[in-house]
């Protein structure tokens, strides 16, 4: 399928509902998401533009620009407004050539402008129209749809390319068409640029529910927002919901319309779900896996999943708290070793992914597939015997120390539930003895009362003495980027070990 | 276009619509059926690509293409063939009884033979099917909202 042919198929049948709400000019119905994409579509169309690229925050420029986009036959870049300068410029100057939505103090940060790029306000944007194009419009379902840079957690960011057929494929099989009730609403506070920014408007879209624009993430507007909307469905990183968990506690705000909260895009600390499922015992938690190249989530733990495990005696299952559930019906999930081969339940290695919503692809780089379709996902995991995912982070950063392989993720989950850590993360750093040694900086919580000792048994007592830091640094907080995504590299380029230990 | 034997779908228990008319239809009609419709003029060359929307010629039915099938097929609502959205409906034809078992929006329909897909996009009174045989709900198990 293509883009476009979601978006009538869901105007011609829910042409009345309200699609995006609270809008700068009041509600837009799916009738007239779909009109005011096709006027903007012919603008684009009319200037022969190549690509329109978003650097905005949230609104309902985001929907209108990525169908506006697809009608006109061009992809749709949102970039992060957020990045600094020289690292704004040199990703325009990638996504060029082509119109660019653009909040106003990025005009400004250009400079000299980037060749090839135009730029546009948003209530410009909003309000353009053209003549209608004398081409037909192209429907080919291998045209590119969206270009996401990746995050760039190591080295430059990449250029996943998401096809029509990837994004739809993935809609089609997760989604049921016109599943929502009416009063269906869901509250978007991640950015356009987030692979689930995207898949939000494309499953609201197809299911027939209400978006919600926050333009921009804070815990307070969030609770506002999610309060006053009668909010029932929303997604958030794992940064977004303890201070969204804070803020309810100190207004005694339970939401009661809220039905289904969803997180991802980083690892979630166990007792951070705890206190959600404890907080917010009516609505259902849904941990979901994905990566941008995936077109989104591949594995999913479900609300019955979340309260199975809390409440089981069973280890084995009570464990899966942790894991991302299991894989859509229309994948399939391997766990490989190094030379590429499955491996069974209980073993762990690489995770491998096929489906049709698997793309894989990045600009310049050619596939990345296998001749048969899997992508190797470079996340380290296994599988449990039911099928449930565990993911335990990018194998770039395990840590390799006298030549045995650590799971960062294993070690921070034991500092975890140490009852003094906030928040934790560990890391591999250079040592002459073993060539890596392990390190973690430690948040402790308020009134916290552990040091490095304490902390050092409390792993090897859990694991084993290999896996218990050999340094240990406290700090206040923990380098994320805006997405949740924990900064390795950034711990990684500030520790240092002692002096006359370093390599 | 491939002929295809009643008894072939017979067995279908998934199959929406009535077994009793299918025996009927079996016992009163030639094999061939579906090829006979086919060559009725309306269904030659049926492009069933993914994304593409047909029209019942008999009802307010409207499907979208999901999956293509794998060889050629002449997709049918009513008893009659769909026809390309927007485009003619023949003049004078109705609503056979034996495919008006309906249509429900949202509603998936698979054909595990050809491998055609399908998504109901409008409700209508007439059966969905293919070469004369309905075609089998496509059940689907919906999985909690992550986005």
């Amino acid at each position: 399928m293509h883009l476009s042919t979601l978006l009538e198929i869901a105007a011609d049948a829910m042409g009345d509902r309200v699609a995006v709400a609270a809008c700068e000019d009041g509600d837009l119905t799916y009738r007239g998401l779909l009109s005011r994409s096709g006027a903007v579509a012919r603008h684009l169309s009319s200037r022969g533009d190549e690509r329109l690229v978003a650097v905005d925050v949230n609104s309902e420029a985001v929907p209108v620009g990525l169908f506006a986009s697809a009608l006109a036959g061009i992809p749709y870049v949102p970039v992060n407004y957020r990045l600094a300068d020289a690292q704004l410029v040199a990703i325009l100057e990638r996504a060029a050539p082509g119109l660019a939505v653009v909040e106003q103090s990025v005009p400004a940060r250009l400079g000299h402008g980037i060749a090839g790029l135009s730029t546009i306000s948003r209530s410009e944007f909003l309000s353009s129209d053209g003549p209608e194009p004398s081409s037909p419009r192209s429907d080919d379902l291998e045209d590119t749809a969206v270009l996401l840079f990746t995050s760039g957690t190591t080295g430059e960011p990449k250029a996943a390319v998401l096809r029509h057929r990837h994004l739809t494929s993935y809609v089609m099989e997760t989604v049921e068409f016109m599943g929502a009730d009416p009063d269906d609403a869901a509250l978007v506070s991640v950015p356009p640029y987030h692979i689930a920014g995207i898949a939000a408007v494309l499953t609201s879209i197809w299911s027939g529910r209400r978006l919600v624009y926050l333009p921009q993430f804070s815990a307070e507007s969030w609770v506002d927002r999610a309060a006053s909307e009668g909010i029932t469905h929303a997604m958030v990183v794992p940064t977004m919901l303890g201070r969204i968990l804070e803020v309810l506690v100190e207004r005694e705000e339970t939401l009661p319309a809220l039905r289904h909260l969803s997180y991802g895009g980083g690892r979630m600390p166990i007792a951070l779900v705890e206190r959600a499922l404890d907080q917010l015992p009516h609505v259902g938690l849904v941990n979901a896996y994905g990566l941008t190249e995936t077109s989104s989530t591949i594995a999913v733990l479900g609300p019955e999943d979340h309260r199975e495990a809390v409440a089981s005696d069973e280890p084995a299952v009570r464990i899966r708290l942790g894991s991302v559930g299991r894989p859509l019906p229309n994948l399939e999930v391997e766990i490989r070793d190094p030379f590429g081969a499955a491996v069974p339940a209980g073993t762990h290695g690489e995770i491998w992914v096929r489906g049709d919503q698997v793309s894989g692809e990045y600009v310049g780089r050619g596939p990345s597939l296998s001749a048969d379709g899997w992508l190797a996902t470079n996340d380290g995991g296994w599988l449990d015997p039911d099928g449930y995912l565990f993911v335990e982070g990018r194998l770039d950063d395990v840590i390799v120390r006298g030549g045995e392989n650590l799971s960062p993720g294993e070690i921070e989950d034991v500092l975890l539930a140490h009852p003094a850590v906030a928040d934790c993360a560990v890391i591999g750093i250079p040592d002459d003895q073993w060539g890596e040694a392990v390190a973690a900086v430690v948040v402790l919580v308020d009134d916290g009362g552990a040091d490095a000792a304490a902390l050092r048994s409390w792993v090897a007592e859990r694991l084993r003495s290999t896996r218990a830091p050999e340094y240990i640094e406290f700090r206040t907080e923990l380098p994320y980027s805006e997405t949740g995504k924990l900064l390795r590299r950034v711990l990684k380029g500030e520790l240092r070990p002692p002096a006359g230990r370093t390599a | 276009m491939r002929g295809r034997s009643c008894s072939h779908r017979m067995a279908d228990e998934s199959a929406p619509g009535r077994p009793g008319s299918e025996i009927a239809r079996c016992t009163a009609m030639p094999i061939d059926q579906g090829l006979q419709n086919a060559s009725m003029g309306a269904t030659e060359n049926m492009d069933l690509k993914p994304g593409s929307r047909w029209s019942s010629q008999v009802c307010d039915t409207e499907v979208v293409i999901v999956r293509a099938p794998a060889s050629a097929v002449s997709l049918e609502c009513g008893g009659h063939p769909m026809v390309a959205q927007g485009g003619d409906r023949a003049s004078g034809l109705a609503l056979d009884p034996a495919f008006a078992g309906g249509a429900l929006i949202g509603k998936r329909f698979a054909d595990a033979d050809s491998g055609l897909e399908l998504l109901v996009t409008k409700a209508g009174a007439g059966s969905l099917a293919i070469d004369g045989t309905v075609l089998p709900l496509k059940e689907a198990k919906p999985l909690p909202s992550s986005d």
